[in-house]
């Protein structure tokens, strides 16, 4: 992955990995993988003066402001605010009282996403689980069921890789998936529609009512991404239907398939997230699974994404 | 017409994509709408693409008239496509 210069290291705290990057805090992050002593970090989380707002801010948005520089303000007015600087130095506000699991919630979506950006790598819109041995994304805006789906794989016993946020690297000729915490945040009826006790699931963040269904996960390592499968409902259909999708409808609405696009394009990605999404549909097979909007039981869906891999491993043995 | 100096045009599964470079506008085109946009990437008058496209495609010249000042029209209101002086035209 792309390395912007190191930057400046807090005096203390363990190494953990987020999204494949060595990062060194001074914030607990019990969710995250503890990474041994010794390397050199990518990311560092220090507490800090957060300013209320950027000076010269180029864009903004209600939660999130683009300085001059190209920083990131994350801030969830008397939650938590986050600046993020050159793809790695993040600053927690030392004024924020959050508690970890708002933190870790906030820190492993929209500042991670600033961080992709920042760095110039691909974040999908997706949820991603191992099918056999390749990853597969599944990708849409929010409210489109990437997170049941990807619980509803987790319970048949396949890996998650990531949920929400899907760091693409490109190596070799081939997409490969960075891992993220191996967990999936649910809304109430998508806990129900799994046969989940929402009471019994640990909050994200305190008075949300998502909650957190902590998965079996990959290992650390990057996965080889199999196949793409876009996300939609039409209230039309009586039935979940599944097909490739071809030419430039694979990748568009580009807003669709990227993590905070408009932010990304913001900070200067605009031409690189076209030319990575166009790179992606030449080496992915990229699916639209289309469902009704209500009844439809999440292991259904989940059958068809297994398929929609295990007929691509056909195509290619067949051709 | 020809192609605008700020896009960048790509290909999937042989069907073109083109996105603007200042305002990230996009657009993906069919098969006819590749064909068109492959030849402007030399400057064009109206009358040649149509001409063609009806050396490539069956069709009613009205037709094609039609259809082709629309492409262009649609193309050049999110400044994928640009006028060129008469002189640049082949």
């Amino acid at each position: 992955m792309s390395s912007p210069p190191v930057p400046p290291l807090p005096d203390q705290g363990k190494d953990c990995l987020l999204y494949g990057y060595r990062l060194r805090s001074v914030v607990p992050l019990p969710s995250l993988p503890v990474m041994p002593e010794g390397g050199v970090p990518d990311l560092s989380l220090r507490r800090g003066r957060v300013p209320e707002q950027l000076a010269g801010a180029v864009w903004a948005s209600p939660f999130v402001e683009i300085g001059g520089d190209g920083s990131v303000l994350v801030r969830i007015p008397g939650i938590v605010a986050f600046l993020i600087r050159d793809g790695g130095c993040l600053t927690l506000d030392e004024n924020s009282n959050a508690e970890t699991s708002t933190i870790e919630t906030f820190l492993f979506s929209a500042v991670a996403g600033a961080i992709l950006h920042q760095r110039g790598v691909l974040p999908l819109h997706a949820s991603c689980v191992m099918v056999g041995d390749v990853a597969v994304a599944m990708a849409g805006v929010s409210g489109r069921g990437k997170s049941t789906l990807a619980g509803a794989l987790s319970m048949c016993g396949h890996d998650v890789v990531t949920d929400d946020v899907c760091p693409v690297d490109f190596r070799d000729g081939k997409a490969m998936v960075i891992p993220g915490p191996p967990r999936v945040r649910l809304w109430p009826d998508a806990a129900g529609l799994l046969g989940l006790s929402h009471a019994g699931l640990e909050t994200g963040r305190p008075n949300h009512p998502k909650r957190v269904l902590a998965a079996r996960g990959a290992d650390v390592g990057p996965k080889r991404l199999g196949a793409v499968i876009r996300l939609d409902i039409d209230r039309r259909l009586d039935t979940p239907v599944l097909y490739r999708l071809t030419g430039p409808t694979a990748i568009t609405p580009i807003e669709e398939l990227v993590y905070r696009a408009r932010l990304g394009r913001r900070l200067g990605r605009r031409v690189g997230l076209f030319r990575d999404l166009v790179r992606l549909a030449t080496i992915v097979p990229i699916y639209q699974l289309v469902r009704p909007e209500e009844g439809v039981d999440p292991s259904r869906l989940a059958d068809l994404v297994v398929s929609a891999l295990c007929d691509n491993g056909k195509e290619k043995a067949g051709g | 017409m020809t192609w605008h100096s700020e896009q960048i045009t790509a290909a999937i599964d042989g069907e073109v994509i083109v996105m603007g470079m200042i305002r990230g506008q996009y657009v993906g085109l069919d098969d006819i709408g590749s064909v068109l946009w492959k030849l402007l990437e030399q400057p064009q008058t109206i009358r040649q693409l149509c001409d063609e496209l009806g050396l490539r495609y069956q069709g009613n010249s009205d037709t094609i008239l039609a259809d082709v000042t629309a492409f262009l029209e649609d193309l050049r209101s999110i400044d994928l496509i640009e006028v060129v002086d008469a002189g640049s035209t082949r």
